[in-house]
């Protein structure tokens, strides 16, 4: 009886591999581009953001077929690339160079559209992280409040806390900027 | 200054617009993800999602003087391990405390032949127990002792949590990301006793009553917390309002783990448990707040960076506690509204219901 239980589990193992695969496959092809440009966003490194989206995927591809909210694998995965940006203890660092982000430096907008610009990378930059994911979300994404605190795993009170808060941060430090 | 949405969103689009990723996933990416899985569900199965509370923190790198009994083999060689042998020293465990036992761990892989410097990995509990060359905070919790290519012995110095059964998946290969067709699985049982080959690993099931102790000498320290709180536990269910089963409270021995649906996606809180009062000679961290006895504090420990929402019985001889694990890349744990309430609750009902035991008083 025992090995019979075993072999179920073996064969369903097996079932759950390739599935998982073909789910992982689906959501990088969707999502690659916006883990990876999250954590950038987060990091301001882009080797570092790559390395930290491959590693959020592989993280969730390690528990996909496991997730509480299967259809939220996307969420599971924006909220690891946040905990992995955070942890590695050398985003002040890396923050630093993306105060000085080379893409706005070479923008063709006029030169006071790109101070401004300028001014409020960095002042983003300094942002709590989760607080940069909700307005990643929201504003980059373009995620409805509900689903971005889907993605988030949070209320949509809290979604809306955190955007109202990173906003006011980013007015008041370009009110003080500008005066 | 006003800002309004289309601004935020040109600074981003402006910002983050030229990154390129890669078209297709790539292959090494999805064969890490499959490795990854590969520990977890060998041992508990597909069908189970049992949450397990393991970590490997603070580990210090011990230097053995053993060298290859194998000399290196001749071009051409390929990585294969022919043996792979794990050995606990548990002859001197150390207690840390909370629930985590120290031991000794010895990786000795034997390959075949070598055609190439090959990449030795070992996964604990699906958590990668990090080569010395790899930067970063965990860099020295496994340290290859013996630069032999043929022989790989190190040992680990890991303090682990105490329980039934933990995972090691060890691995050669040149390819770091896919040493996979070389690695195998062993299941540790840190019960004291024994490693065994997975497929000869049997559960531990639930301990059943504790022995009646005498109530002036109890000591949580020293006996398992019992039937009586997982009763307790399963009474009043999880935070959140979620309901816990027989399955999602697991008695380790020393702490009870309890599997928390709602922590389910968040890879930094790995567990609730109760536990024995914290270890005095566990060294905590300045930044303890300690309330008062049945007040709630948070406590990190300098060496593991655990984070530990606790509260303590009256009696000061158990707790509850949260235990969250940075490992994930969150250095910021953030317990969900009502956890530290629900701790609270917990301990006032398992205060109002006092331990039931079995057997003579010891």
């Amino acid at each position: 009886m025992e090995a019979h239980i075993r072999s179920a589990e073996r064969g369903w193992t097996q079932l759950l591999k390739s599935k998982a695969d073909a789910r992982l496959a689906d959501l990088y092809a969707v999502h690659a581009a916006s883990a990876a440009r999250l954590a950038f966003f987060l990091t301001g490194d882009r080797e570092e953001a790559q390395d930290i989206a491959q590693e959020a995927f592989v993280r969730v591809g390690g528990r996909l077929m496991t997730l509480r909210d299967p259809d939220n694998a996307a969420g599971y995965l924006y909220r690891t690339i946040t905990n992995l940006s955070r942890g590695h203890g050398r985003w002040l660092q890396r923050n630093k160079a993306a105060l000085h982000h080379p893409i706005l430096s070479q923008s063709h907008e006029a030169p006071q559209d790109l101070g401004t610009q300028h001014e409020m990378w960095q002042t983003l930059m300094k942002l709590p992280l989760r607080q940069r994911t909700a307005l990643f979300l929201r504003y980059y994404l373009d995620l409805s409040e509900a689903d971005s605190a889907r993605a988030l795993d949070c209320s949509v009170e809290a979604m809306k806390s955190l955007t109202h808060r990173a906003i006011e941060a980013l007015r008041k430090h370009m009110k003080g900027a500008s005066s | 200054m006003t800002i309004d949405d289309s601004q935020i969103r040109e600074v981003l689009e402006n910002g983050l617009g030229s990154l390129q990723v890669p078209g297709g996933i790539p292959d090494s990416l999805l064969r890490r993800a499959k490795r990854r899985r590969i520990a977890t569900s060998l041992v508990s199965g597909a069908l189970a999602t049992t949450l397990f509370a393991g970590a490997v923190y603070g580990a210090s790198a011990l230097t053995n003087n053993e060298r290859a009994d194998i000399p290196p083999a001749q071009s051409p060689r390929i990585c294969a391990p022919e043996e792979v042998d794990i050995f606990t020293d548990i002859s001197d465990p150390v207690g840390t405390g909370a629930g985590h036992y120290g031991v000794l761990l010895e990786v000795r892989i034997t390959p075949q032949n070598m055609s190439c410097e090959p990449t030795l990995y070992i996964e604990l509990d699906d958590s990668p127990v990090l080569p010395p060359d790899h930067e970063g905070p965990d860099a020295d919790e496994f340290r290859r002792a013996d630069e032999n290519p043929c022989l790989r012995t190190g040992r680990a110095h890991g303090d682990f949590l105490y329980s039934d059964q933990h995972t090691i998946d060890v691995g050669t290969g040149c390819d770091p990301d896919d040493p996979s067709p070389h690695s195998t699985q062993v299941s540790l049982r840190f019960d004291g006793k024994t490693h065994e080959q997975i497929d000869d690993t049997e559960a531990k099931t639930a301990s059943e009553l504790p022995p009646c102790e005498d109530e002036n000498s109890k000591s949580y320290g020293q006996e398992p917390p019992g039937k009586w709180l997982k009763d307790v536990l399963l009474e009043l269910g999880a935070p959140g309002g979620y309901p816990l089963t027989e399955e999602d409270v697991r008695d380790t021995g020393t702490a009870l783990w309890i599997d928390i649906p709602e922590y389910d996606n968040d890879p930094t809180i790995y567990a609730t448990m109760v536990t024995p009062d914290i270890d005095p000679n566990v060294p905590r961290s300045t930044s303890e707040k300690e309330i008062g006895r049945r007040q709630s504090y948070t406590l990190y420990f300098d060496e593991t960076d655990y984070k530990m929402e606790t509260y303590r019985a009256v009696n000061d001889r158990w707790q509850l506690a949260l235990l969250g694990y940075p490992g994930a890349g969150n250095d910021e744990v953030l317990w969900p509204d009502g956890t530290v309430a629900w701790l609270k609750q917990a301990v006032d009902i398992a205060e109002e219901s006092p331990p039931q035991c079995e057997g003579p008083i010891t």
